[in-house]
């Protein structure tokens, strides 16, 4: 049984970038959840150094029911957040930012709180790349 | 060399003693005479009915916001308690609250514990679900519901903020982007003001 390349590049890394074939997963972090809140933003760089567009289609955690690709945006003083249609783009030679004020994942109904210091395994699924496993790193509220 | 410059500090001096500048402008948006919100009564998490009016002698801040808001919520709730630190023996007089607009899945608990972990100072008000529309058009704001996945929802909403000054007028509109020292300055500026301005 041999097992897909994709698979022997993966390599966990805890707050350092992770690379994936023409991948690379920058600094992913979440906030520290407050109490009472359900939801977690989650946030990184994708960098693709491949040829042709990639997508980001969907990532899983154990930590929480779901999680969903989202952009946020204001328009008019009016803040409006939306699923990701399709997946997000990851342009060739691109980079793509997920930060606080703008695009995000966002971890559906977490089953514990998220701690500062603590870390949780992410998986995100490229069209092209394939699956990508990560630890986010939870940070203190402080930005 | 140096006559000149001390000549001219001087003479600057001189005239800003005859004739003093106007203030500069507020960094915030200024408004005047919109009664936004006032005389509206709203239960905290606690269970009693507050009213800007109730806050006499504060400046007061409101927003609307909601526990499962990922994002611009807990990062305004962040900043305001930057600004409010900002202060210094000021900060007493700035009263931050949250006014929800998800009352169906924000509990009293839940909203209480949540603002409270912000800063221990700030109120959460939360509106009984069927008053919220009236809630949110005293403040000609906007809450829209919109369906995402597995019958969830998120909710659109106004992220400006509602500042009112120690005799409770309306005086600023700001945006949550607003850097923390231009708002704190403005919030100085109306901690400081004489009561009956």
């Amino acid at each position: 049984m041999k097992l897909p390349l994709m698979m022997l590049v993966l390599v966990a890394s805890v707050g350092h970038a992770i690379a994936a074939g023409p991948i690379t997963i920058e600094r992913p972090w979440a906030r520290a959840s407050a109490p009472g809140q359900t939801v977690g933003g989650g946030f990184m760089n994708i960098v693709h150094q491949g040829d042709g567009e990639d997508r980001l289609i969907s990532a899983s955690t154990p930590i929480a029911r779901e999680v969903q690709i989202h952009s946020m945006n204001m328009d008019g003083g009016v803040m409006r957040m939306r699923p990701v249609e399709g997946g997000l783009a990851i342009p060739a030679g691109g980079r793509v930012v997920l930060q606080p004020g703008g695009l995000h994942l966002m971890f559906m109904d977490i089953g514990a709180p998220l701690v500062a210091g603590s870390t949780f395994p992410v998986t995100l699924r490229f069209a092209k790349t394939g699956e990508v496993k990560v630890e986010f790193s939870v940070e203190a509220r402080t930005r | 060399m140096r006559s000149k410059p001390l000549a001219l500090v001087l003479l600057t001096s001189v005239l800003a003693t005859a004739c003093s500048p106007p203030p500069p402008p507020f960094n915030a948006t200024e408004v005047t005479n919109l009664t936004y919100g006032r005389g509206l009564g709203i239960p905290d998490t606690e269970g009693n009915i507050r009213r800007i009016d109730d806050f006499k002698g504060q400046v007061t801040l409101v927003f609307f916001g909601f526990t499962r808001c990922p994002d611009v919520c807990p990062t305004t709730l962040m900043r305001l308690r930057q600004v409010r630190n900002a202060l210094g023996e000021d900060a007493g007089k700035v009263q931050v609250l949250l006014v929800s607009v998800d009352p169906e899945r924000d509990t009293p608990d839940r909203l209480g514990a949540y603002v409270k972990s912000f800063d221990e100072s700030f109120i959460g008000l939360r509106p009984e679900p069927a008053d919220l529309e009236k809630v949110v058009k005293a403040f000609h704001a906007i809450a829209v519901k919109v369906p995402t996945t597995g019958g969830d929802y998120t909710i659109d909403h106004s992220a400006t903020i509602y500042v009112y000054d120690r005799e409770n007028q309306l005086r600023l509109i700001a945006q949550p982007s607003l850097e923390i020292d231009r708002f704190a300055s403005d919030l100085r500026r109306l901690a400081q003001e004489p009561r009956g301005f």
